[in-house]
């Protein structure tokens, strides 16, 4: 078991040092596709948790459950945090919008990894083995991503001036840029 | 719907406001599960905890129907949910209805955040796992109650979407009969322009000449200018009155969609009452012709060359009450700005066209010339109104199309 939790914790690392890492300096933000890294991660991680053969038990729903509220918690807060700023020149896929959460957001992480830790070995010593495979902290990452879009999806600036929309439809050039239609 | 009412029926609390059917299948809904868990309850002797809590979620189902407030509204969704949850392994799964009805309540509401929803539901599958690991309930049972409670997040967001769209298309209704309002009260500030500026100017130099008869001592002279500007006093008084009916009864002329003069007409026998008040009945407004326009020009002291079919008899209705008020706001503009000089109409036909010309030397433009255009504009054909210098003169050209009925009777005789 400690060799596969090393490697999931591993592998868990690295994804989030680089998601951090991207907390802390502008990125461009493509207002159309904030939804496309949650839904990849998704995908990914239900192909391989179906590829796992453990057993669910109620205490791995328990665990799972918490988690998953804990990771929409610390997204949520991630979109609320987020700033804004639109540059003047565009980079080469025509985006001027960039977005930062700066150090708070890269705290939110080390959280969310803590706590991911520490699930993992309470609920791997309650017998809930579900909880430790790869895919399970894929799913929860992209929760955590899903539901800083659906924050960011509605707070993103809308318009050339950076001023805050309250309607993604009427972004100038009659480009849609909503993902989907919730407030 | 019912459109500025400001009462969305698919957005109120609850309660009265919401059908009849909704109200009474969710009546049945709160009896039927109550029945059941008092009567499962009953033979299972459930210990108290889950009578009470049970209990709970009921009234809370029961709150719903009667909640008219938000606030009771999302409290009813939120004990639903928490209270149902707690006592869903314990009943066999029976309390998940009020849970589910919860968060199908949570997700439709617009003053809540849309993940509020979504996260109820993954709190009430903690609790329900939580349960089911105590009592030792198989993670089937779990997972099956973690279904209905995924369909009750989708049926509620369903609800959500179904929400704001009637919300946007009211919206859009709303913004329409805005812009519909503000387009009458700018024809109605044209109107009133045009009539007023027109009578009251003329009625200047009327009485200024009566003034100055007076001053050279003929009586009689100044006695028939005064019974003329009290004719056009009385013509201004009828044609106010005219646009400000218009504009009470909400049947305004709008060419573009009723070009039939029957509209024109319709608010209602308005002429006729005013005609009553005239002291010369020759010009009627909605039978309008620029003869009467051209007489009271000249009466005015004004010099006028006229030339060609001044009744006009080639128009329609609309066309050709859109050319009387641009021309008497073309006279009206030559007698205030150009006094005493002489002015020119000529009314050509051209073809399938016609061809409506006034000029006279060196005027100036102002509101009336916007309003020119706007009522051309505002036929939604091709006529065309064009007003501007032209060496030392101020021509005002109109451009229209033929009736048809007419272009019809004068090729048949």
């Amino acid at each position: 078991m400690s060799v596969q939790l090393l490697a999931n914790v591993l592998i868990g690392v690295a994804l989030v040092g680089f998601l951090g890492y991207r907390q802390t300096t502008w990125q461009y933000l493509d207002p159309a596709r904030v939804w496309r890294t949650p839904m990849i991660m998704a995908i990914v991680g239900v192909v391989v948790l179906a590829q796992t053969s453990a057993t669910v038990t109620t205490t791995d729903v328990v665990f799972l459950g918490i988690e998953a509220l804990i990771t929409i918690g610390v997204g949520l807060t991630m979109g609320t945090i987020t700033r804004f700023r639109t540059v003047a020149t565009p980079d080469r896929k025509g985006r001027t919008i960039q977005s930062r959460t700066g150090w708070l957001g890269a705290s939110l992480w080390i959280v969310l990894i803590v706590v991911r830790i520490g699930l993992d070995v309470l609920g791997g010593h309650l017998g809930a083995h579900l909880l430790t495979s790869t895919g399970t902290i894929l799913l929860v990452l992209a929760l955590n991503r899903a539901a800083r879009a659906l924050v960011i999806d509605q707070r993103i600036p809308r318009g050339d001036r950076g001023d805050r929309g309250d309607r993604g439809d009427r972004t100038p050039g009659g480009r849609t840029t909503r993902g989907m239609m919730v407030r | 719907m019912t459109l500025l009412s400001g009462q969305d029926p698919t957005d109120l609390p609850g309660g009265r406001s919401r059908s009849a059917t909704a109200w009474g299948l969710n009546a049945l809904g709160v009896a039927v599960v109550a029945f059941w868990f008092v009567k499962n309850g009953l033979e299972q002797q459930l210990p108290a905890w889950v009578w009470v809590v049970g209990a709970v979620a009921l009234a809370a189902w029961a709150l719903r129907e009667s909640g008219r407030t938000q606030r009771v509204l999302v409290v009813a969704g939120v004990v639903m949910i928490v209270a149902g949850s707690l006592t869903v392994v314990a009943t066999d799964s029976l309390m998940v209805v009020p849970v589910i009805v919860g968060i199908v309540l949570l997700g439709a509401n617009l003053r809540v955040p849309v993940w509020v929803a979504a996260v109820a539901a993954v709190g009430a599958v903690v609790v329900i796992a939580v349960c089911a690991t105590v009592e030792h309930a198989s993670v089937q049972f779990v997972l099956g109650t973690s279904g209905g409670l995924l369909l009750g997040v989708l049926i509620g967001f369903s609800r959500r979407q179904f929400r704001i769209a009637a919300d946007r298309a009211q919206q859009a209704e709303r913004e329409q009969q805005r812009a519909q309002l503000l387009a009458d009260r700018s024809r109605a500030s044209r109107d009133i322009h045009d009539v007023l500026a027109h009578s009251l100017g003329g009625l200047v130099l009327q009485l200024d000449a009566v003034e100055a008869l007076l001053e050279a001592g003929r009586v009689d002279d100044a006695t028939k200018r005064a019974g003329e500007a009290r004719t056009l006093a009385a013509d201004g008084l009828a044609e106010a009155r005219r646009a400000v009916h218009a504009l009470r009864d909400d049947a305004g002329p709008d060419p573009a969609t009723a070009p039939d003069p029957a509209v024109r007409t319709s608010p209602a026998d308005v002429p006729d009452a005013n005609r009553a008040s005239r002291t010369s009945g020759d010009h009627v407004p909605d039978r309008a012709d620029l003869t009467a326009l051209v007489d009271a020009h000249r009466s005015f002291g004004g010099t006028i060359a006229v030339q060609g079919d001044v009744t006009l008899a080639a128009l329609d209705e609309a066309h050709r009450a859109a050319v009387v008020q641009v021309v008497r706001e073309a006279l009206s503009n030559a007698r205030r700005h150009a006094p005493g000089r002489p002015v020119s109409l000529s009314v050509a036909r051209d073809g399938d066209a016609v061809d409506v010309v006034v000029a006279n030397p060196l005027t100036g433009g102002g509101q009336g010339l916007l309003g020119m255009h706007e009522r051309f504009a505002e036929l939604g054909s091709s006529a065309t109104v064009e007003a501007e210098r032209s060496d030392d003169e101020f021509v005002v050209a109109m451009h229209l199309p033929v009736d048809a009925v007419a272009a019809a009777e004068g090729e048949a005789s």
